[in-house]
């Protein structure tokens, strides 16, 4: 009886659930920090959040940056300025990391880190020019300059 | 394939979200994968910086040519109205209405002499959140069905009060309203618990009805004058009480007592330009100011001859004032006629003189005065001066007052500042003793930078004008907080807000209480300005 009750117990410690990276590491996190993934907070409600969930395309350094962000922003008390400075920080990394984070939010729906990294991304290319964004993101397989030509035709007036 | 191109549409087009439409357009040129990506972005952002005489043709064509299946942001920025744009916007709308459009702005410049006039299916888009149009009107026999819409920003339209009922009827969930500059509104009642928050520039409208808003701004030009205000749910209210209110900004030119009489319960408050000296000019006809349980009261308005009525008004009606802020926005002159101007020839320390009996914040509250200014000429003005001057004198409870002048201003600094600092100077010779005061020459001599002078003072009692307890002067460089101040906003004092009842006032010059003489300002007789 003394066990079963023990779960009742208001000051209930911090609830914690495991996540599971594709390379199989596995990471706490609390739940209040936990509800701001959709995907996880309807685990959590459908209780399927008590054994590790496994992410199985979220890779293990990701999954720990991931939680980091999701802990800081479960903090209390952390004004807007100074989480704005975190933010920042937070996507200060390299372009094929900042890829790994969109994927990661858009799999674990976390819109704050989505549009976080997104909007960074979406900075590198505002401005720039069609062989600047190429040679940015290493893209490769670019049109014949007459192929170009003819599709920058049909659209001139953004090309001004 | 490279790892951008590698992402899915969606996320692409979550990128795409944060360009402008040319970056987007651009993107097709990229490769193969770019091609068409743009063709089904959810955002189009029209905006009209050039002033392009093509600009109707470029958002033409990408209309034609977006096979988005769903438009979450639909804008139209600075496009100059003329009815020959008509149908082309209709067909606009309609392509942005038949894709679930959320977020709608249309920013009409007016070329026409009518406004551009809103098709019907616009009023009834059951995914509209967000709604933004200027120089738009709506038809009076329109059904409003925005299930959805949570913002509403309306600007140069013209409109009608049966309009606005049909807004609010139609939108459940509207959340805030912004109307500026519409003619022909005078009535606007809002009855629905969701609208928290009304913006108005329009100086058509007569009546607010509106009970639950928690933020009102009513502005009239660029001065800005605010009212911060709580109310307490439970609070006992009339239907056409506005306890609910958090915050209040106005700035207009019509009386207000009656509002400021419904504002009584709250804890900031917050005064700009505007409203400062419309308060001085009552003040002055001695109209009699409701009682108000303010704590913290913000002045962001000019010190002057036009203003230091107004703060009186105030002071004599927030016997709970705790903190007392005042943001100097340099002299500004007030346009009254001649007859109300003449009655504002007075001297600062007289006219504070005879009004500081009914100050009952000074005898009882009011602990900390915090003055900033960024224009030298603001530290210049005799009348604040002679406030700074009431205020060591007379406020018995006073632990700290502040005054910090940002003094970068442009050329004939020296002189300027020569002027201040003298000025100052002669308040702090009689403010704090003599020894502090001279260390200060020191500080006072520092150009293009900004000049903090604290004094922190715990005074004994009322009769002792050396204020003994003043103990710290500081340089430091700029602090611009200015928007930390204003959110002194404490609910939790609401709670205790009191019921009040005014005692003394029904015609306030008559019944002002005859101790102002007795604690008229002693110490700086002689040392006139």
């Amino acid at each position: 009886m003394s066990s079963s009750s023990s779960s009742s117990l208001p000051p209930c410690p911090k609830k914690m659930i495991t996540l599971k990276s594709s390379d199989g590491e596995t990471f706490q996190i609390e739940e209040t920090a936990a509800l701001q993934s959709k995907t996880l907070e309807n685990m959590i409600d459908e209780n399927c959040a008590s054994t590790p969930i496994p992410l199985r395309s979220i890779n293990g350094k990701i999954l720990a940056k991931v939680v980091e962000f999701c802990n800081k922003h479960a903090e209390v008390g952390v004004d807007a300025e100074s989480l704005h400075a975190w933010d920042a920080e937070f996507v200060n990394v390299e372009y094929t990391t900042l890829f790994d984070y969109i994927l990661a939010a858009n799999f674990l729906e976390i819109p704050t880190l989505l549009d976080l990294a997104s909007g960074v991304v979406g900075d590198m290319i505002k401005g720039k020019t069609p062989d600047e964004i190429r040679k940015m993101f290493n893209i490769n397989d670019a049109f014949s300059p007459e192929e170009e030509e003819e599709v920058r035709r049909a659209n001139q007036w953004a090309f001004e | 394939m490279d790892l951008i191109s590698a992402l899915p549409d969606a996320l692409i087009h979550q990128v795409f979200s944060f360009l402008p439409l040319e970056d987007i357009v651009r993107t097709s040129v990229l490769s193969e994968r770019w091609v068409s990506t743009w063709t089904t972005t959810t955002h189009l952002v029209f905006d009209n910086d050039t002033n392009s005489s093509d600009f109707p043709f470029v958002i033409d064509s990408v209309v034609r040519r977006c096979i988005s299946p769903k438009v979450k942001k639909f804008h139209i920025n600075s496009l100059e109205y003329v009815e020959a744009n008509c149908d082309n916007l209709n067909r606009w709308l309609e392509f942005a209405a038949k894709r679930g459009v959320e977020d709608l702005h249309l920013w009409l410049t007016p070329m026409s002499p009518s406004e551009y006039v809103l098709p019907p299916f616009l009023c009834c888009l059951r995914e509209l959140v967000c709604l933004e149009v200027r120089w738009c009107c709506f038809l009076l026999e329109t059904t409003i069905g925005w299930l959805s819409l949570k913002f509403l920003s309306i600007e140069e339209s013209n409109f009608t009060d049966e309009i606005l009922e049909r807004i609010f009827k139609g939108s459940p969930v509207l959340e805030s309203l912004e109307v500026r500059e519409c003619r022909g509104l005078r009535n606007i009642v809002i009855d629905s618990t969701n609208v928290k928050r009304l913006v108005l520039r329009s100086s058509d409208v007569e009546r607010i009805w509106a009970p639950h808003l928690q933020s009102l701004v009513i502005s009239e030009d660029l001065c800005l004058s605010h009212f911060q205000s709580g109310g307490l749910p439970g609070h006992p209210s009339s239907s056409e009480d506005v306890s609910f209110l958090m915050e209040v900004d106005l700035d207009f030119h019509i009386p207000f007592i009656e509002l400021l009489e419904k504002l009584c319960g709250v804890p900031t408050i917050t005064i700009g330009n505007w409203c400062l000296q419309i308060m001085s000019v009552l003040e002055m006809e001695g109209v009699s100011s409701p009682l108000s349980n303010c704590r913290n009261l913000i002045l962001r308005a000019s010190i002057s001859r036009y203003g230091l009525p107004g703060i009186a008004y105030m002071l004599q009606s927030s016997p709970y004032l705790e903190n007392l802020v005042i943001q100097s926005t340099g002299i500004r002159e007030l346009m009254v006629d001649r007859e109300s101007g003449e009655r504002f020839n007075f001297d600062g320390d007289n006219f504070l003189c005879s009004r500081k009996g009914s100050f009952q914040c000074l005898a009882r509250n009011l602990k900390r005065v915090e003055i900033t200014g960024s224009e030298a000429e603001s530290f210049c003005s005799e009348f604040l001066l002679a406030l700074i001057k009431c205020l060591l004198e007379d406020a018995v409870t006073l632990e700290k007052m502040m005054i910090k002048a940002d003094l970068c201003t442009q050329h004939g600094q020296e002189h300027v500042e020569a002027a201040v600092h003298s000025k100052l100077l002669l308040v702090k010779r009689n403010v704090i003793d003599y020894q502090r005061a001279s260390k200060n020459a020191e500080v006072i001599n520092i150009k293009k930078s900004s000049i903090v002078f604290i004094g922190v003072g715990i005074p004994t009692s009322r009769g002792d004008n050396k204020r003994r307890g003043i103990k710290g002067i500081k340089l430091h460089r700029s602090l611009k907080k200015q928007k930390k101040t204003q959110a002194i906003n404490s609910r939790a004092d609401l709670g205790a807000a009191p019921k009040i009842v005014d005692p003394i006032r029904s015609s306030s010059m008559v019944n002002r209480p005859t101790k102002a003489s007795r604690t008229c300002i002693q110490t700086y007789g002689p040392e006139k300005m």
